[in-house]
C-alpha cells in the first residue's frame, strides 16, 4: 500500500542573525513525513534538529524553500494562517513540559480544549495517559514523568493529526522514559503521526525512519523495518 | 563596595534610567514641597515681624466714641503693662474720582507707634495735607500732587477736619493696613460701605476742639517684644496682658468719666496686633498652607515609595536568575541587597539635595511674593532651618530603606537553586476557592486561570491595587473638590440668595426714588437695614460681621434661611441667625451667646436663635427689627439697602439706571464680586486639579506600567505555550485585561471612595475662615474618575502588552 505523504519538506533554509552575526542553520533540507509515521530526527547540537520541528510547527518561518502541510504550503503564511494550522493539525511536547503552573493537570487540557469545537475528553484523555488519579494535581505536585505525560495529553487533547516532541524524555529517567515512550506508541498506533526530535539514540529504535541531520542537511535516511516497542528499550 | 558591585549599580541606572529618575523626582517634589512651604510659612511670620518692628505696630488698638482724654492716657502711661501710648483719632469721608464715589478712612497721623512704611514723599505737616495708602494709589492712579475733597455726609462723625480740600503730599504703607482687600480695611460707618482707601493726615487738619479727647490710642508693652506675633506664645501672652489693661481702663476711665465700670466695658473695643484685619486673612493663606503642606508632601512621598517599590521589584525580578547565581557562589544577602539599597538611596539623595535646593530658592520665594500679590508686607525675608534638612533627610532615607527591603527581600531569601530554575518551580498555593465562586464556577478554563493569576503574586497585585487607588483617588478627590468649590456659588445664588444687586443709600436718600426707578425696570427687591461690627464668640478673636436687620417678610424671599439648627426664621424674633460658616469657624450652635461689637465700639450680647446654609464668602448675621431695637435702644429701624433681582442686567446698565438719584452711597453687582471672590479660589482649584491629573497619569506611567511590563514578563512562558497551542495573539491578550479589569475595579472602588473622602478632607484645607463650602459627595466626579483611571488603566495594559506582540513562539522556554 503507497504512503500518503503528510507533509513534504524541499529545500529549506534557514539562518539565523545575532547583530552582525549570521549563522546559517539549514542548507536546504529535503525530506518527506507519512501519514501515521513515527519519525525520530537525530542529529548533534546545533544541527538544526528543533529548527526544522518549528517550522513545520508554524513557530518559525523558514528564510526559502517549501513545506507542504496535506499538499499545502505553510512557509510564509501570515500569523493568523500560521496560528490556525497550529491550532488545527499540530500537538507540541516539550522537554520541560511547559505546563501551566497555575492550573490543574485537567486544566492544563481544558483551556486547550477549549480551542477546538469537538476536543477529547479531558479526563479521559489524562485517563489514557495513566493518570486518573492526578486530575486535580497541580505540575509542582507532579514528578518530572507525570508532568511529561500530562503535556503528551494536552498535545492530544485538540485531536492532532500530527504530534511534534522535541527531546521529550532529556529530562527524565530511564524508567519514566519508558513509560512516557510507551504512551507515544499507544500515539501512533491511533494513527497520529509523531515527529521526535532526539540525540537520544535508543528511542529512534522505536521509530519507522530516522533522519539524521548534520551541518544543516540530512546526511542520512535510515527506514526501521522492525520498530522495537518501548519495554523492550534498553539503555 | 567592590568595583564590581559599583558596574553592577550603574548598569541598573542605566537600564531603568526613567524609572531611577522616577523616584528621584518624585523625591525631589516631596522634599522641596515639604521644605519650601515650611519654611514659606516661617518666612512670611518673619516678614510680618519684620513689618510690624520697622512700623512701630502697636500691641493693641483701643477704640471708643466715649472719648479718652489727656488725663486717661497720662494715667494709664504709668502701667507696668503700658510701655508707650499714643492717642489718635479715626473718621470716615467719601470722596470722588472720575465720578466714581469712594470711601475713606481717616486717620491722625501719630508720631510714636503705626509709623508709616516706604514713604514716598513728604508726609503731612500743614493743613490741606494728607497722605494716602500705595495700593489705592496705584490702582487709582494717584500721584503725589493729586488733589482730593473729602466730603463728610453722616450725623454719626464727631471728628471734625478744618478743610475738606486735601494735596497728596506722600504715599505710604502701614503695618496695621497690610492687605490689599478692601474688607480688611473695615467698612466706613458713615456709609455702610467697604472703606476703598485709608487716609493720614497731620494734627494741623483736624479741628483743635479734638484733641484733649481722642477716639481711640495705641498701646505698646515691651513685655511682647521678644515674642513673635504669629506664635502661640504670644497669643497667650498678649491675651493675658489685655485682661489686665481692660481692668486697668475700666478702673482709670471710670474715674475720669462719670460712667459705671460695668457700663464702660461695654463701651471701647481693644484689638490685639495679632487680630489686626489684615493679619486674619493672611493667617488664612497661612493656615491654607499648613494644611496643605501635610497632605501634598504626604502623597508625593507615598507616590514616590509606590515608584521605588514597584521600580525595584522589577529590576530584583528580571535579575531572579542572577540572584539565584550570587546565591549559589556565596553571597549573602545583605551583599545581594546592597546594589538595590544603594540604587535607591542614590536616587533618594540625589532627590532630596534637589528638593531642598528647589524649595528654598523657588518655592519659597515664588509662595511668599504670590501671597504678596494679596497682602503688602516689604521685602521677602528668606527662611531656612537645618533641622528640617536633617529631618527630611533621614525620613526619606528610611523610608526608601523600608521600601527597598520589602521589595527585595522577598526573592533574595528564596534558595538558590529554586531562582535558578525560575520561579515556577516553587510550590505555590493554588487558590482553588476562587473556582468555587458562583461568578467564576460558569467560565471557561481560560478565564479562571487569568482570574487566579490575580492571586499568585500577592506583592504584584497589592502594588498594582494600590498603584489603581492611588490614581483613581487623585482624580475623584480634585474632581471632588473643584465641583464642590464652582457649585458652592452656583448652589448658593440659586437656592439661598436671591438677589445679584445691592444699593445702599443714606439718609437723606429718596427712598422712594430709588424705588421708582427699581419699579420701572421691573427688578424685584427688598429693604433692610444694613449694619455691621465684630464678634466674639467663647473668647475667640474678633472677627468683622455683616448684619441685616429685617422688618419685612418679604425680605426671605430674597435670603433664604435655610434651616440647619435651630426653628425657622418667623420664630427668631428675638435673637439671632448666624451663617454656617461663622457657625462652623466658631464652634457655633442655636443658644450660644455672641458678643457684638458695633461700628461705635458697643458691646452687645446676642442669642443665636439659628445656623442657616450660606456658601458665600463672609460672615453674616440676621435679626428682626424686633431684636435690633431691644438691643439698640437709641437707634431707630431706618432702612439703608436694597436687596435687587435684576437677573444680572449689566453693571453698567444698572448704575446708569440710578446715576441721578442723589444720597445713593454705594451700588455693588453682588454676584459678581462673590464670583470673582470664588474665582480666586478656583484658580488654586485648577492648579490643585492639574496637579493631581498629573500625578495620576505619573502614577499609572510609573508604578501602573512598570507592574504590567512585570507581569507580563513573569507570564511570557505561558503565554507563549498558550500561542503555541493556538491561541491568537488577540486571545491571550485577553488573559491580562481579565487581570487588569479585576483589579482595576478592585482599585477603583476602593480608590472612589478614597477618593471621595480626600476630597472632603482636601476642601476641609480649603475653607478659609470666613467661607463654608459645599462638601458633598460628587457623583460626576466618581464617573469621571471612574472613566478615567479605568481608561488609564488600560492604556498602561495596553502599553505593556505590545511587549506581548515582540514574543515569538520560538522564544519558548526549553531549559
Amino acid at each position: 500500500m503507497e504512503k500518503e505523504i503528510l507533509i513534504s519538506i524541499k529545500d529549506l533554509y534557514k539562518t539565523y542573525r545575532s547583530g552582525d552575526i549570521y549563522t546559517p542553520v539549514l542548507k536546504g533540507v529535503n525530506f518527506d513525513i507519512f501519514k501515521g509515521e513515527f519519525i525520530c530526527i537525530l542529529g548533534e547540537s546545533g544541527s538544526g534538529k528543533s529548527t526544522i520541528l518549528n517550522i513545520i510547527g508554524g513557530l518559525v518561518n523558514a528564510d526559502s524553500g517549501s513545506i507542504k502541510f496535506k499538499n499545502k504550503e505553510i512557509i510564509n503564511l501570515s500569523e493568523k494562517e500560521l496560528t490556525k494550522h497550529r491550532r488545527n493539525n499540530i500537538g507540541y511536547i516539550f522537554q520541560n513540559y511547559n505546563l501551566l503552573p497555575s492550573l490543574t493537570a485537567k486544566q492544563n487540557l481544558d483551556i486547550i480544549a477549549e480551542l477546538t469545537n469537538s476536543p477529547a475528553d479531558s479526563e479521559e484523555m489524562l485517563k489514557s495517559v495513566g493518570l486518573e488519579d492526578k486530575i486535580k494535581s497541580y505540575p509542582s505536585q507532579l514528578s518530572g514523568g507525570q508532568q511529561q505525560r500530562v503535556s503528551i495529553a494536552r498535545a492530544l487533547i485538540k485531536k492532532p493529526i500530527l504530534i511534534l516532541a522535541d527531546e521529550p524524555t532529556a529530562a527524565l529517567d530511564c524508567e519514566t522514559s519508558k513509560e512516557v515512550l510507551e504512551v507515544f506508541e499507544n500515539v501512533v498506533k491511533n494513527g497520529t503521526t509523531l515527529v521526535v526530535v532526539t540525540h537520544n539514540e535508543n528511542i529512534t529504535k522505536m521509530a519507522n525512519r530516522i533522519i539524521k541531520l548534520r551541518n544543516g542537511i540530512v546526511y542520512k535516511t535510515i527506514e526501521n523495518e522492525n520498530p522495537i516497542k518501548a519495554k523492550e528499550l534498553e539503555w | 563596595m567592590k568595583k564590581t558591585a559599583w558596574i553592577e549599580l550603574f548598569n541598573n541606572i542605566k537600564h531603568t534610567f526613567v524609572s531611577f529618575l522616577a523616584i528621584l523626582l518624585f523625591i525631589a517634589c516631596a522634599s522641596a514641597l515639604f521644605v519650601g512651604i515650611h519654611w514659606t510659612i516661617n518666612s512670611i511670620s518673619l516678614c510680618i515681624q519684620k513689618e510690624y518692628d520697622n512700623g512701630d505696630m502697636y500691641n493693641y488698638k483701643v477704640q471708643s466714641n466715649i472719648g479718652f482724654t489727656d488725663d486717661i492716657v497720662k494715667e494709664l502711661a504709668k502701667s507696668e503693662y503700658i510701655d508707650e501710648i499714643e492717642p489718635f483719632h479715626e473718621t470716615f469721608r467719601f470722596f470722588k474720582l472720575n465720578n466714581e464715589p469712594y470711601q475713606a478712612k481717616v486717620l491722625l497721623l501719630t508720631e510714636e507707634l503705626n509709623s508709616p512704611l516706604r514713604v514716598d514723599g513728604n508726609l503731612p505737616s500743614k493743613i490741606g495735607e494728607a497722605a494716602i495708602d500705595s495700593h489705592f494709589a496705584k490702582q487709582k492712579g494717584i500721584k503725589k500732587g493729586d488733589k482730593l475733597k473729602l466730603e463728610t455726609n453722616q450725623f454719626v462723625n464727631p471728628v471734625g477736619l478744618l478743610t475738606d480740600e486735601f494735596e497728596i503730599t506722600a504715599i505710604i504703607d502701614t503695618a496695621d493696613y497690610m492687605g490689599k482687600y478692601e474688607d480688611t480695611n473695615g467698612f466706613s460707618f458713615a456709609s455702610y460701605a467697604n472703606v476703598n482707601s485709608v487716609i493720614y493726615l497731620s494734627k494741623e487738619s483736624f479741628n483743635n476742639d479734638v484733641f484733649g479727647k481722642y477716639f481711640g490710642f495705641y498701646i505698646k508693652s515691651d513685655k511682647l517684644n521678644d515674642t513673635e506675633t504669629l506664635s502661640d506664645e504670644y497669643t497667650d501672652k498678649s491675651s493675658d496682658i489685655k485682661t489686665k489693661i481692660e481692668d486697668l481702663i475700666n478702673t482709670t476711665a471710670s474715674k475720669y468719666i462719670n460712667i459705671d465700670k460695668e457700663i464702660l466695658s461695654k463701651q471701647y473695643t481693644i484689638t490685639e496686633r495679632n487680630h489686626n484685619a489684615s493679619l486674619f486673612g493672611l493667617k488664612c493663606v497661612r493656615d491654607t498652607f499648613i494644611k496643605m503642606q501635610y497632605s501634598l508632601v504626604t502623597l508625593f512621598i507615598i507616590i514616590s515609595l509606590l515608584v521605588c517599590y514597584s521600580t525595584l521589584s522589577r529590576i530584583v525580578h528580571d535579575q531572579s536568575v542572577l540572584i539565584g547565581m550570587k546565591k549559589a557562589q556565596g553571597f549573602s544577602t545583605g551583599k545581594i541587597l546592597l546594589p538595590f539599597i544603594i540604587y535607591s538611596e542614590l536616587a533618594a539623595i540625589i532627590g532630596v539635595v534637589v528638593g531642598i535646593a528647589v524649595g528654598y530658592f523657588v518655592i519659597e520665594p515664588i509662595t511668599v511674593n504670590s501671597v504678596k500679590q494679596s497682602f503688602m508686607f516689604g521685602e521677602f525675608v528668606p527662611y531656612y532651618n537645618i533641622s528640617n534638612v536633617i529631618f527630611i533627610f533621614l525620613l526619606i532615607l528610611f523610608l526608601v530603606f523600608a521600601t527597598v527591603f520589602i521589595a527585595c527581600y522577598d526573592l533574595s531569601s528564596k534558595k538558590a537553586h529554586i531562582l535558578l530554575v525560575g520561579e515556577e518551580s516553587e510550590n505555590k498555593k493554588t487558590y482553588d476557592w476562587i473556582e468555587k465562586l458562583p461568578i467564576i464556577r460558569g467560565l471557561s478554563t481560560f478565564t479562571k486561570s487569568a482570574a487566579k493569576s490575580c492571586f499568585e503574586n500577592k506583592r504584584r497585585v497589592i502594588a498594582t491595587i494600590i498603584g489603581v487607588i492611588g490614581s483613581t483617588a487623585l482624580i475623584v478627590s480634585a474632581l471632588t473638590m473643584y465641583i464642590n468649590l464652582d457649585k458652592s456659588l452656583r448652589i448658593n445664588f440659586k437656592n439661598i440668595t436671591n438677589y445679584d444687586k445691592t444699593i445702599l443709600f443714606e439718609e437723606k436718600a429718596s427712598k422712594e426714588k430709588i424705588e421708582n426707578a427699581l419699579d420701572n425696570k421691573g427688578y424685584k427687591y427688598t429693604e433692610s437695614l444694613y449694619t455691621f461690627g465684630t464678634t466674639t464668640l467663647k473668647n475667640k478673636e474678633n472677627i468683622f460681621t455683616t448684619v441685616y436687620v429685617v422688618d419685612n417678610p418679604n425680605f426671605y424671599d430674597f435670603l433664604h434661611l435655610r434651616n440647619i439648627d435651630g426653628d425657622s426664621e418667623e420664630k427668631a424674633q428675638n435673637g439671632i441667625w448666624v451663617n454656617i460658616a461663622y457657625a462652623e469657624s466658631n464652634n457655633a450652635k442655636k443658644g450660644d451667646t455672641l458678643k457684638f461689637t458695633d461700628a461705635l465700639g458697643c458691646l452687645h450680647n446676642f442669642k443665636i436663635e439659628g445656623v442657616y446654609d450660606y456658601y458665600l464668602m463672609n460672615y453674616q448675621i440676621v435679626m428682626t427689627k424686633q431684636t435690633f431695637e431691644n438691643e439698640f435702644a437709641d437707634r431707630k429701624y431706618e432702612p439703608n439697602i436694597f436687596l435687587i433681582e435684576s437677573n444680572n442686567v449689566e453693571f453698567e446698565d444698572f448704575k446708569n439706571d440710578f446715576a441721578s438719584i442723589e444720597g445713593i452711597t454705594s451700588l455693588q453687582d453682588y454676584y459678581v464680586s462673590q464670583e470673582n471672590l470664588f474665582e480666586s479660589f478656583l484658580l488654586i482649584a485648577r492648579a490643585v486639579v492639574a496637579v493631581y491629573l498629573l500625578l495620576s497619569v505619573l502614577l499609572a506611567v510609573f508604578i501602573l506600567l512598570n507592574l504590567y511590563t512585570m507581569f507580563v514578563r513573569e507570564k511570557k512562558n505561558e503565554i507563549i505555550i498558550l500561542m503555541i497551542n493556538g491561541y491568537e495573539r488577540k486571545s491571550v491578550e485577553k488573559y491580562f485585561y481579565i487581570d487588569t479589569l479585576i483589579l482595576t475595579i478592585i482599585g477603583i472602588i476602593v480608590g472612589t471612595a478614597v477618593g471621595t473622602i480626600n476630597g472632603k478632607m482636601s476642601l476641609d484645607s480649603f475653607n478659609n475662615n470666613a467661607t463654608h463650602f459645599l462638601n458633598k459627595i460628587n457623583i460626576p466626579a466618581c464617573l469621571i474618575g471612574v472613566l478615567f483611571s479605568f481608561t488609564l488603566s488600560f492604556i498602561m495594559c495596553k502599553i505593556a502588552l505590545k511587549k506581548v506582540k515582540g514574543f515569538e513562539c520560538s522564544d519558548i522556554s526549553t531549559d
